[in-house]
C-alpha cells in the first residue's frame, strides 16, 4: 500500500460520505427505498487491501455517516460486517484466481455481470444486517423486507452508475 | 504456546473484527445515553454547522410553502381572538349573543398589485366572487388595517387602500388614562393626501386626555372591520385653544410598499345592521 492509495482511498470516504449526508440522506422515495451510497468505499477498495486496513477504513466512514445520522454505532457496524464478509465473496466470486494475479475491481476488470452481481451481494448484506439491526426485532418483517429489498435496488443502481461516473471522470 | 500464537494472528482479522463490532454494539446499547450523548456533543459544532447549512438550503426551498401554511394559521387565529374578544367585553350585566361574537370570518388573499404613492390608491388582490368575496368588505394586514374591498368580479377584486381620499376608518385611541376615566376617545380617521407613511386623526374631542406614543385602533362602533385592530401610532398633536378638537397625525403600522398577504373581513351581520339604519319605516 502505497501513499497514493491512502489518497486515493481518504478521498473516496470524503466524497462518498459528503454525497450520503448532505444528499441522499434526504432522498428516500416511498418511506421504504433508502440509498446508502457510502458503502462504495468499502466494495471499491483494491482487492490487495489486507483485512484489517479495509476493516479500519468501515469503521471509520460508518461512524462518520452514523454521527449525522444520529445512530451511533449502527452504519458502522454494518459497514464493518461487509468490510469483513468482502474478502469471501471475492474468494467465491472469483474461485480459480489466487493472491497472485489480483482481482480489479471494476467493470473492465471483472465484466458487466459479475461486477453488478458483486455489487448486489454485498449491498444486499449491509442492508439486510442493517434494516434488521435498526428494527431491533423480527416483528415487522414484511415492512423490513420490502425496506430492504426497495433500498438494495435503489442503492445498488445509484453505487453502479456512480462508479461507472466516476471513473469516466478520472479517465478524461 | 507458538501453535497457539499462531493461531492467534493467522484469525486476527477476525479478531479485529469482533473487536470493531463490539465497540459499535456498544454505542448502540441504549444504557448508554450518557457516552452517546458527550460524543455527540464533543463533535457537534462541525455536524450540527453543516447539518444547520444544508437545512437552510430546503427551508429556502420551502419558503412559500411555509407562508401560506403561516397565514393560514393566522386565520384561524384570528377568527378565535376576535371571538374571545367579542364574548369578553368585560361590562358586566352585557353578554353578547353568540351570533353577534362569532360575526366576523377572516379569508387570506395575495396582493397582485398595488399602489402608494397617488391621491387614490387601489389594491389588487386575488381572491373573488368565488371565494365569497364582496364589495364593502374590510381588509386588514398581518401588521394593522388595509382599506376596503371596493368591487370584486370572480377571481379578482380591487380594494380601496386606506390612502385613498375617500376612504374612513372609525377610529379610537387607547391608553391608560382614558382606561382609568372610562371614556373612549373616537375619531374618524382619514388620510391627508401626501405621505402614505401618515394619516391624519382630525376629530378626538379636545378634553380627551391623549398623548403621543398612543395607540390607535378600529373603533367598536364600525361594522367593516372587527374592533381593536391597529391603526397606528400618534406620532404629532397639535392643537390651538380655539378648535374643538385635536389635530393628530397617526403613524401607520402597515407598510403598504410590502403587502404580500392579507385578510378580508367578513360580517355576516352587517345586512342587518344596515335594515336596521336605513328602514324607511322611520322618519
Amino acid at each position: 500500500m502505497n501513499t497514493q492509495t491512502l489518497l486515493k482511498i481518504a478521498a473516496s470516504i470524503i466524497i462518498y460520505t459528503l454525497l450520503q449526508v448532505f444528499i441522499l440522506r434526504n432522498l428516500v422515495f416511498f418511506d421504504v427505498a433508502f440509498c446508502f451510497v457510502y458503502i462504495s468505499v468499502i466494495l471499491f477498495l483494491p482487492s490487495s487491501t489486507p483485512t484489517s486496513t479495509a476493516l479500519l477504513i468501515a469503521f471509520v466512514t460508518g461512524i462518520l455517516v452514523d454521527m449525522f445520522y444520529n445512530t451511533a454505532g449502527l452504519h458502522a457496524s454494518a459497514t464493518v460486517m461487509i468490510a469483513y464478509i468482502r474478502g469471501f465473496i471475492l474468494k467465491v466470486l472469483f474461485p480459480t484466481r489466487g493472491l497472485e494475479n489480483e482481482i480489479v475491481i471494476s467493470v473492465e476488470g471483472m465484466g458487466v455481470e459479475r461486477f453488478i452481481r458483486y455489487i448486489v451481494i454485498l449491498t444486499f448484506i449491509h442492508h439486510t444486517y442493517l434494516f434488521f439491526l435498526e428494527a431491533g426485532t423480527f416483528n415487522f418483517f414484511l415492512n423490513t423486507s420490502l425496506k430492504i429489498l426497495a433500498s438494495v435496488m435503489f442503492s445498488s443502481i445509484v453505487i453502479f452508475l456512480l462508479h461507472v461516473y466516476l471513473k469516466s471522470l478520472r479517465n478524461s | 504456546m507458538s501453535q497457539l500464537l499462531g493461531i492467534l494472528y493467522k484469525s486476527r482479522h477476525f479478531f479485529l473484527f469482533l473487536a470493531l463490532q463490539i465497540v459499535c454494539f456498544y454505542l448502540m446499547s441504549k444504557n448508554n445515553v450518557y457516552w452517546d450523548v458527550s460524543f455527540f456533543n464533543t463533535t457537534n459544532s462541525m455536524v450540527a454547522r453543516s447539518l444547520e447549512a444544508s437545512q437552510k438550503a430546503n427551508e429556502f426551498v420551502s419558503l412559500g410553502k411555509v407562508n401560506d401554511q403561516l397565514s393560514q394559521e393566522n386565520v384561524r387565529l384570528r377568527k378565535q381572538l376576535t371571538d374571545m374578544q367579542e364574548m369578553s367585553s368585560g361590562i358586566p350585566g352585557y353578554k353578547p349573543d353568540s351570533l353577534m361574537a362569532h360575526r366576523f370570518d377572516y379569508m387570506v388573499a395575495k396582493v397582485v398589485g398595488s399602489t402608494h404613492n397617488l391621491t387614490d390608491n387601489f389594491i389588487t388582490i386575488d381572491k373573488g366572487t368565488e371565494d365569497g368575496i364582496r364589495a364593502g368588505m374590510g381588509v386588514i394586514s398581518p401588521q394593522g388595517v388595509v382599506g376596503q374591498v371596493a368591487y370584486a368580479n370572480k377571481h379578482y377584486a380591487r380594494v380601496y387602500s386606506i390612502l385613498h381620499s375617500r376612504q374612513m376608518v372609525s377610529a379610537e385611541v387607547l391608553n391608560q388614562k382614558l382606561r382609568e376615566n372610562n371614556t373612549v376617545a373616537l375619531g374618524i380617521a382619514k388620510w391627508g393626501g401626501t405621505n402614505p407613511n401618515y394619516i391624519q386623526l382630525n376629530t378626538v374631542d379636545r378634553f380627551k386626555p391623549v398623548a403621543k406614543g398612543d395607540s390607535v385602533v378600529t373603533s367598536l362602533q364600525n361594522p367593516i372591520f372587527p374592533p381593536y385592530v391597529m391603526i397606528g401610532k400618534i406620532s404629532e398633536i397639535s392643537n390651538t385653544t380655539s378648535e374643538a378638537f385635536h389635530n393628530i397625525t397617526v403613524r401607520l403600522s402597515t407598510d403598504f410598499s410590502s403587502l404580500i398577504y392579507v385578510y378580508v373581513v367578513k360580517n355576516k351581520l352587517i345586512e342587518s345592521q344596515k335594515e336596521a339604519e336605513t328602514n324607511p319605516g322611520i322618519k
